[in-house]
């Protein structure tokens, strides 16, 4: 049988499942020391464990607080910047300026200076994550409203709308579809800030999230709880890939402005 | 790709792995490399004198040495379990819990039974015991499961019949950062270990908790290796344990060529005599009889943090120690 002519979602769930049985097939066989491997069963019962005693959603939603708001905090930020930047000459050099000068910066390596100014507080892993958010924001709104067609523009000044009105009403949804890619990048490097600053955070108890999660399991030699944690940060990251899917889906792709798929 | 080809890569893929262990080397005098890994502090200072005193480069000239200071137990337990590391120190916690797990080490020796301090910042005067402490206060220490953590738990579950009441307030911190993080006011109290706690009391903190509260006596770090080490290189292990005595005789003794070495290893930024005053200090000995480890098992057996408890002391010990100490 040709693998190209199986339905599309049969063939991811027959690849999880295959991958899944080499994880299991190795560990059964190679004799692998259990505490750095863990069998797929094993990591199964760690995470229901930890999700019946509500541990693990309670990190979890640690974890999507401080990322939802530093995405927020940085967004806010990244449009202020861009329509700053479209609206003066002044503004589009600092967002140059500046983007030149933090964008390649990995927002992780703030942390240490975050944690001397907000001190070993949620605060300091909400700053590293809004830092990490307001870029990517930044650079790809500033661009949509940029390749905005002269045309539209003109139009929207022709009736009379400035300021505010002109960004909410045209550019905003003109833009639409580079603010979705910006927002996606966003959260991409908000997610991995997130669980990296608190891998080295390590507040301990239930605010600590998922990073600290996945540390205090290390602490206590479960390699399958480590294993667990992990499951969890990256069906998250499926669950929220597959939410911006939707969005677009109902937005710019209906509206014409981007092709599907 | 067909199916076929797909399931003969798998089955390519598994054979490979199957392949990978290989033979066993022989037993012999000298590990052509050793890696041995210790904390900041002077709950160390066995070691650092032995490093300092060069007397197992002298006998091993063979031996590529590598000796690494790491900043907690569990970060040297991991080395170990990876194989990076072929000597450990730290606290019996985290021991405990490798031992619990099967990582496969046991005890060279004990090094000091060591009084630590839980030290509140000098500006919360209210906080004179464990009782006053406040829900949101927090707590530096070097990991969730290190002798400082698994004392304040057995005294929770003393005062307030629930060992976990202070999980939430346990932050994770070296020592040498717990002392910034004190003065800076993010912590609100900070437990480690000589000489930082009593920096943080010269600094104006007062004691709030000490260690031997929960399970008396206890013996606060000691060195372990895999038996598999052990068993390979017997004569290496056996002179590692002949200078860890030499060095703990120099520390009761001549604790002033102790307290030079220290100093020396340092560079001389910390000067002898202050080194002196540490290891001769009233809530610091040393001892290689391990003391404690039984109880302490126990207790964390019976909050969850072991599945099993050492039916006596010979279960954690190398042959060196001939069963002393509880």
């Amino acid at each position: 049988m040709k693998w190209s002519r199986i339905p599309v979602a049969v063939r991811y769930a027959l690849l999880v499942a295959a991958i899944v049985l080499i994880w299991q097939a190795y560990v059964t066989f190679s004799h692998v020391n259990k505490l750095l491997v863990s069998s797929p069963v094993d990591v199964a019962v760690a995470l229901a464990g930890d999700l019946r005693s509500g541990q693990l959603v309670s990190v979890t939603l640690a974890t999507l607080k401080n990322l939802v708001i530093g995405m927020i905090v940085g967004a806010l930020v990244g449009f202020a910047l861009a329509s700053f930047a479209v609206f003066s000459k002044v503004g589009h050099d600092l967002l140059s300026v500046l983007s030149a000068i933090f964008n390649p910066l990995p927002s992780i390596a703030i942390l240490p200076l975050a944690m001397i100014w907000f001190g070993l507080k949620p605060e300091s892993i909400i700053f590293v994550v809004a830092l990490a958010s307001v870029w990517p924001v930044a650079i790809n709104t500033d661009t949509g409203f940029r390749t905005i067609s002269p045309t539209t523009q003109l139009a929207a000044r022709n009736l009379g709308l400035r300021g505010w009105r002109l960004v909410i009403d045209i550019l905003l949804p003109a833009a639409l579809p580079s603010i979705i890619t910006g927002l996606k990048s966003s959260w991409a490097f908000g997610w991995r800030t997130v669980v990296a600053a608190e891998l080295v955070f390590g507040v301990a108890g239930s605010a600590g999230g998922l990073g600290w999660y996945i540390n205090n399991a290390r602490y206590f030699l479960q390699t399958s709880t480590i294993f667990a944690g992990l499951v969890v940060i990256s069906v998250l990251g499926i669950l929220v890939e597959a939410i911006f899917g939707i969005v677009e889906r109902n937005t710019v792709v209906k509206w014409g402005m981007k092709r599907s798929g | 790709m067909t199916l076929r080809r797909t399931f003969l890569s798998i089955v390519a893929a598994l054979a490979i792995t199957g392949l990978a262990a290989g033979p066993v080397p022989a037993a012999s005098d000298a590990p052509p490399t050793v890696t041995i890994a210790y904390q900041p502090g002077i709950g160390y200072a066995t070691l650092t004198i032995i490093k300092q005193l060069g007397t197992l480069e002298k006998r091993f000239p063979g031996t590529k040495f590598d000796w690494r200071v790491l900043s907690n137990g569990d970060a040297i337990r991991d080395g170990i379990i990876a194989g990076q590391i072929q000597i450990g120190a730290g606290g019996n916690g985290p021991f405990l819990i490798g031992w619990d797990r099967g990582v496969g080490y046991k005890l060279i020796a004990p090094m000091n039974v060591m009084n630590l301090w839980m030290v509140a910042r000098a500006d919360e005067p209210n906080i004179r015991s464990i009782k006053d402490i406040p829900a949101n206060a927090k707590i530096g220490m070097p990991s969730p499961d290190a002798v400082q953590a698994i004392a304040l738990r057995k005294a929770a579950q003393e005062t307030f019949g629930d060992a976990h009441k202070f999980d939430t307030n346990i932050v994770a911190i070296q020592h040498p950062l717990g002392v910034q993080a004190l003065a800076a006011k993010q912590l609100e109290l900070h437990m480690s270990s000589p000489p930082f706690q009593q920096q943080e009391v010269e600094a104006g903190g007062h004691v709030v908790f000490r260690s031997f509260l929960a399970f008396g006596r206890s013996t606060f770090n000691c060195v372990y290796t895999t038996e598999t080490f052990a068993n390979q290189y017997p004569v290496f292990v056996r002179t590692l344990f002949d200078d860890m005595r030499n060095a703990t005789e120099m520390l009761k003794k001549d604790p002033d060529q102790a307290a030079a070495l220290l100093s020396k290893d340092t560079d001389g930024k910390t000067p002898a005599a202050r080194f002196k005053g540490w290891i001769t200090g009233p809530d610091v000995s040393w001892d290689m009889t391990p003391h404690a480890f039984l109880r302490t098992a126990a207790f964390m057996k019976e909050i969850g943090f072991l599945s099993k408890v050492p039916a006596n002391i010979r279960e954690l010990e190398l042959p060196y120690l001939k069963g002393v100490g509880d």
